[in-house]
């Protein structure tokens, strides 16, 4: 079966997630076998990431093999229990439970009800036959305020875990300090023991474990949360291959006063170390930000806005759907141990970058130059990268297109349209080691409805327009479109150092002392002996990358 | 933020003037706001007779309790003292298990009786120094009034059921009486400390929480992984490992370091080799013991068991557990015997433990193993049911409770008299220590002694009686030298002692400590601001 468990820690990690689901829903196939439509097999194997369950009442359910923490209020509208449990009525809780308590004796506190997002009543009416998919285009997607506004998936009752004692956007007790993170998770496991009653569902059923995918916020608490509980993890899958992207964007660490960047920088530098030691590979994962804005490159065919969460979370998931595809598919994919294995041949080098392009620029006159100013693909890792950057290994999916797409750049030259591909994907900087792999799928890049409304220029298959296929605009100008060509690039390479001298020399004048939410003395706190150990790992993974 | 700022303007506000900033009498009313505040939404949980809170989320889920601790983590309080007097009053439950609405309660009355002497212009540092003296003065007085009782099972059951009645509704409190006492004993070693993770609390939905029993026995949340494995085996020989039965490949040998098809295959070949070594010494044990007996086998395995594996051990009539909880390692030495392995090199029939039955229960997709019918068991498994999570949640909340106040009793070989009894005569004791003291000290034990009287005065309140009847009848038959509590069933008097209304010593003793030392820090806060996280903590000493 080869499962995938995917774990989400933070908020911005579960933006990127509930992206990720809802395309991975997108993939589904529903027609019935035997019908006429059904032809090619499904070229992807959904039970790496979801689960087959039962539901007391008998009803079977497929479910993301996932668990996701988020603070108190950070799930918005998602009611845990909902696949599992009939809700009772709105006003009626009280006669519907409980027949054992003297009524007389209840009081009801009625926290005010999180609001619906105009997209979740549009899916609640689809569900109830009230409206069809078709009239989701007019629905409103500007409003979101968090990702369980633009949600489709139902998780299993016991993917979600709500953090004890902390409060979303809480003035008084925010959650912004590594040192927080770790408290947090010994209070959570002490008062849930979310390890052994969550965690240990979604592993004791999986067969051959592929290994798990982690994404975590690290310039707050979850970077430390995130570190407890991959400790806890590797205690019991020692040799687990363990993915983790590193997310981050200008919201989550705070930025207007030195203080606050210095308490930000170390909450990177102890996430980083702590959970590059912890993972098989790890990638950080930074959102695109204003400056970063290339309307002729990779911007070319979205209206993307930086600021917006929604937007960044998006393009992120693209990135983390296609790294790990090539262990997802059913024919010519390979194991994640080996996948990571090869990527990071030489064992030292557990710091990986992801590049993305959405969308794969195709149709137009020429292949696009993957390289150079203008290249469609994005590097989300990298803080900055000079002409001696190196590529130790890198593994590229190039996603949505048949091989034969591409006869029409091959007319003329003696290429096949095979070597059309490789020749295009061969001008990307070629890695040491032998295990570099390039894998190009026709299967489709799936736009659900809950994608932002961005693309703009492309025809319904996400080809760019020509005069030959017309857009398919809506009135605002944006492309309406069923799916997309895309093209990753997961790599680890010797544009990390960057990233590493960056946060080094942020960090080396920091005196912890003066920053006491570290507090060594409470639970999870970190001491000056911790800091200075990642501080020295920050540097010798700096000189591992700047051969 | 003590009494170090010079008087007249804000220092802080030289230092950070964007901070906003709350001076002498302001921030003393804020505290003491935020104290009354919280302790009203709290009084009506106190005692048997208190409310049920149902507490309905923003996305419709819904959480039942009664329980102060479980009420104050739940809530959003946005008040900074409340939040804070909160934790204080939650981290009590951490160390004793019980008492975090007591302590709300104390802490809200203590400041309330506080401010009338402020309001006639008393400084707060002498309030607070007599309710450091009354403080002192009521623990020597607990100690003398505190019952040391030999240690039974129907006393347990006093104290076991006096804490439950106050978190569930009676007939599950009762039920659950019998089962935290049992539990607890089963683990008790005399003079051995005692630790309550070897007791598993499981829970199944389905029925009523009614139905919530002790299992002599372990129950774990899976089953064996494979069809042909048998579902009931009785008379088993139990073996526990922490062996990895499953093929693993090591990021070291993959990718990279082969590089033809067969070589790749070779690697695996030999890594399953050595797997198969592995089931192969298993496999031999099993004989060697079952011969060809009736006999069963049975592997409980910490490690994974891959579809391979679970087949050889299937097709010799083994029934296997993987993934187990790293708990259960040590739960299933104690009940059934036997030495868990961390490798199979030593495998005897000697490492074997023993159950008399071990059978396989499915709900929906949730999978149970029970094992039962076992030679004196020194650990259990409370099996909670309910029909829904919420009600599975309030009963797992008060079982542990439950188990605390039984652990507590058995450690500190003494029980104070319950149903407002000790606040009565601690009352009494502190007007006459009064007398004792000279000075303006005084105000602050009287403060402090009328405090105490929060407790049983809402006990009948929340029984629907007049609080000041019962308190004068009570302080009227005290005076003639009973010890009286409150009956919630009469409104009139009753012996705690002969009805078995006991509560933890340690559970009142910390509640007193923490009550007034907390009342004491927020009396003593002259200057509030609000300038981050950091700034607050680092002054005032509360976290």
């Amino acid at each position: 079966m080869h499962e995938i468990v995917t774990l989400q820690f933070g908020h911005f990690a579960n933006f990127v997630g509930a992206h990720f689901w809802n395309t991975q829903e997108a993939h589904f196939n529903y027609q019935q076998p035997g019908d006429e439509e059904e032809t090619a097999p499904e070229l992807v194997n959904h039970d790496c990431l979801y689960r087959v369950g039962m539901t007391n009442k008998g009803v079977e359910t497929y479910t993301p093999r996932a668990l996701i923490f988020d603070l108190k209020g950070g799930f918005g509208s998602i009611n845990k229990y909902k696949l599992y449990e009939t809700p009772p009525a709105q006003d009626h809780y009280q006669e519907q439970y409980d027949l054992s308590w003297d009524p007389s004796k209840m009081e009801t506190f009625q926290e005010q009800q999180y609001s619906k997002s105009a997209y979740q009543k549009h899916l609640e009416d689809e569900e109830l036959g009230l409206a069809t998919e078709e009239g989701e285009d007019n629905v409103e997607l500007n409003e979101i305020r968090t990702w369980s506004d633009y949600n489709r998936v139902y998780f299993h009752p016991k993917s979600m875990v709500t953090l004890t004692g902390y409060q979303m956007d809480s003035e008084f007790m925010p959650f912004d300090v590594f040192s927080y993170g770790r408290a947090a998770f010994n209070e959570t496991e002490k008062e849930k023991e979310t390890y052994d009653e969550n965690f240990r569902l979604f592993t004791e059923e999986c067969d051959q474990l592929q290994g798990f995918q982690v994404m975590a916020d690290v310039l707050d608490g979850w970077g430390g949360y995130a570190v407890s509980y991959l400790e806890q993890l590797r205690e019991d899958y020692p040799k687990a291959t363990v993915v983790t992207y590193g997310l981050s964007d200008d919201k989550m660490g705070k930025n207007s006063t030195m203080r606050e960047r210095q308490t930000t920088a170390v909450n990177e530098t102890m996430a980083m170390t702590n959970l590059s030691r912890l993972s098989s590979l790890y990638v950080p994962v930074r959102a695109p930000t204003r400056a970063m804005l290339s309307p002729q490159g990779w911007t070319k065919n979205i209206r993307f806005d930086p600021s917006n969460r929604y937007h960044t979370s998006a393009f992120i998931s693209t990135g983390i759907d296609n790294a790990l595809l090539p262990c997802r598919l059913r024919r010519g994919g390979v194991f994640m141990a080996d996948m990571i294995g090869a990527l990071n041949w030489r064992n030292v080098t557990t710091i990986g970058t992801l590049s993305t392009g959405l969308p794969f620029p195709f149709g137009g006159s020429k292949l696009p130059d993957l390289t150079g100013k203008l290249s469609p693909l994005l590097d989300l890792s990298s803080r900055k990268s000079d002409e001696d950057d190196q590529v130790f290994s890198q593994s590229v999916v190039l996603r949505g297109l048949e091989t034969n797409q591409f006869a029409k750049y091959a007319a003329g030259t003696p290429k096949t349209p095979r070597e059309v591909v490789d020749e295009m994907l061969y001008t990307l900087p070629i890695g040491k080691s032998l295990g570099d792999s390039k894998i190009h799928t026709p299967l489709k890049y799936p736009i659900p409805t809950s994608f932002p409304r961005f693309f703009q220029g492309l025809t319904t298959e996400g080809y760019q327009n020509t005069e030959r296929s017309p857009p398919n605009n809506r009135e605002d100008g944006t492309s309406k479109v069923n799916s997309v060509p895309t093209i990753s690039r997961l790599a680890v390479s010797t544009t990390t150092r960057w990233h590493l001298q960056s946060l080094s020399d942020s960090v080396k004048k920091i005196n912890l002392r003066l920053l006491p939410q570290f507090d060594a003395d409470v639970t999870g706190g970190v001491n000056n002996e911790e800091f200075d150990e990642a501080k020295e790992t920050l540097l010798d993974l700096y000189d591992i990358y700047n051969e | 933020m003590r009494d170090m700022m010079p008087s007249g303007g804000s220092a802080v506000s030289l230092i950070n003037p964007n901070s906003e900033v709350a001076r002498r009498g302001q921030a003393l009313q804020l505290n003491i706001n935020g104290a009354v505040g919280l302790m009203e939404v709290v009084r009506s949980n106190l005692g048997p007779k208190g409310t049920i809170k149902m507490l309905v989320s923003g996305a419709g889920d819904i959480k039942l309790t009664k329980d102060g601790k479980v009420l104050l983590s739940e809530m959003q309080i946005q008040n900074p003292t409340a939040a804070m007097i909160a934790r204080a009053a939650t981290a009590q439950d951490e160390i004793t298990g019980d008492g975090t609405t007591s302590i709300v309660m104390l802490v809200g009355e203590f400041m309330k009786q506080a401010e009338r002497h402020i309001a006639e212009g008393l400084h707060p540092r002498i309030i607070t120094e007599g309710f450091e003296l009354a403080k002192k003065e009521s623990l020597n007085f607990l100690d003398s009034f505190a019952v040391k009782k030999e240690i039974d099972r129907e006393l347990l059951m006093s104290v076991a059921r006096t804490s439950l009645r106050t978190k569930v509704h009676r007939t599950l409190a009762d039920t659950l009486t019998e089962a935290v006492v049992d539990a607890v004993l089963t683990i008790y070693r005399e003079n051995e400390p005692i630790d309550l993770h070897m007791v598993e609390i499981m829970a199944m939905q389905h029925r009523s929480e009614i139905d919530t029993r002790l299992v002599r026995g372990l129950v774990m949340d899976h089953g064996a992984r494979h069809p042909d494995m048998p579902k009931r085996v009785k008379d088993a020989f139990v073996l526990t490992l922490n062996v990895s039965l499953e093929y693993e490949k090591s990021e070291v040998n993959s990718g990279f370091f082969y590089s033809s098809a067969e070589q790749r295959e070779k690697l695996v070949e030999s890594e399953r080799k050595f797997v198969d070594e592995k089931l192969k010494k298993v496999v031999e044990l099993k004989r060697q013991v079952c011969g060809d007996s009736k006999k069963g086998f049975v592997i409980i395995n910490q490690k994974g068991i891959d579809p391979l594996s679970l087949d050889v051990l299937a097709k010799n009539g083994i029934f296997a557990l993987r993934r187990a909880k790293r708990r259960n390692m040590e739960r299933m030495q104690l009940i059934c015997g036997g030495v868990a392995q961390n490798s199979v090199d030593d495998l005897s029939p000697d490492v074997l433990g023993w159950a008399g039955l071990i059978y396989e229960h499915t709900l929906g997709e949730e999978k149970f193993t029970f094992v039962e019918d076992v030679k004196e068991p020194s650990s259990a498994t409370i099996l909670i049911k309910g029909p829904n999570p919420h009600t599975i949640h309030q009963t797992k909340d008060a079982i542990r409770d439950g188990l605390r106040a039984v652990k507590n009793t058995l450690e500190d070989g003494m029980v104070v008299p319950g149903a407002g009894a000790f606040q009565v005569a601690l009352h009494s004791h502190l007007l006459k220590f009064k007398d004792s003291v000279k000075g303006r000290v005084k105000a602050g034990i009287t403060s402090f002694a009328e405090g105490v009287l929060v407790i049983p005065k809402t006990l009948a309140s929340n029984g629907g009686f007049d609080p000041m009847d019962v308190i004068v009848t009570m302080q009227e038959e005290y005076e003639e030298g009973h010890i009286v509590g409150v009956d919630l069933q009469s409104g009139e008097t009753l012996d705690p002692v002969a009805e078995g209304i006991w509560d933890n010593y340690r559970v009142v003793r910390n509640m007193m400590q923490n009550a007034s030392v907390i009342a004491t820090n927020f009396l003593l806060v002259d200057e509030m601001m609000r300038a981050g996280r950091s700034s607050l903590k680092a002054d005032n000493g509360m976290e």
